[in-house]
């Protein structure tokens, strides 16, 4: 039997692969013609590349187009400017940021995900200010402070309903 | 529910949290390491009850009760 291959540098173009659409998580340089795309670039907040465009060069490395680029690993100064201690956004906020047809006509879909993670949250609370607040040399009031910051720390209710 | 029978509740909550919190502070030396780790959780779970189901939704209701030492 006679197989046919395409030439190889035809396969490591995206377009040409049977099963993937381009889109901002792989860093290629793509036009935005679905909405889904759009709103998927600016969650991320990447102009071009999303997630991984950060890492990887929009047009070249592995996974890029063309002539490979320099990586921000190149350049000690842009790798180090890059911040990546900055504030993680919470899950909360990066919720609210999706379209609505994600997330359901109405905000039962939403409600439902945000008690399950204030439940997450509050159990987790609980058990981390029972390790470093009891025994209390105040009656027991640090703990009971530390678990209604932790929770507004993660932006849910201190009152359980 | 009204004012006075609030406070009564609160009262009750912040007198039962300190006594969980003596008798845990009591025990500390007659437990090992990984018993009172557990009892911590316990209590916790019961302290978080009492702050999270009844006295929130009571200083919400009235914010002069809220206990001084709460923040």
């Amino acid at each position: 039997m006679n197989y046919q291959f395409a030439p190889f540098a035809q396969n490591l173009q995206p377009e040409t692969w049977p099963n993937m659409r381009p889109n901002s998580l792989v860093g290629a340089a793509t036009q935005a013609a679905e909405p889904w795309a759009q709103s998927t670039r600016s969650l991320l907040g990447r102009s071009n590349g999303g997630i991984l465009g950060s890492l990887i060069p929009p047009l070249g490395g592995i996974l890029g187009l063309g002539t490979p680029a320099p990586g921000p690993w190149s350049d000690p100064q842009t790798r180090d400017s890059m911040a990546w201690d900055a504030p993680m956004p919470s899950a909360r906020a990066l919720l609210s940021t999706l379209p609505a047809s994600w997330v359901g006509p109405n905000s039962g879909d939403m409600a439902a995900t945000d008690d399950e993670f204030c439940k997450r949250i509050r159990n987790m609370c609980i058990a981390q200010c029972s390790d470093t607040s009891l025994p209390s040399g105040n009656y027991g009031f640090s703990f009971w402070n530390c678990v209604n910051k932790c929770l507004q720390r993660y932006g849910c209710p201190t009152v359980r309903g | 529910m009204s004012r006075e029978a609030a406070k009564k509740i609160v009262d009750l909550m912040i007198k039962h949290g300190a006594e969980q919190n003596a008798v845990l502070a009591e025990i500390q030396s007659i437990c090992a390491d990984h018993e009172f780790q557990k009892y911590k959780r316990m209590i916790g779970q019961s302290m978080g009850c009492m702050l999270l189901d009844v006295i929130n939704p009571i200083v919400e209701l009235y914010p002069d009760l809220k206990p001084s030492q709460l923040e």
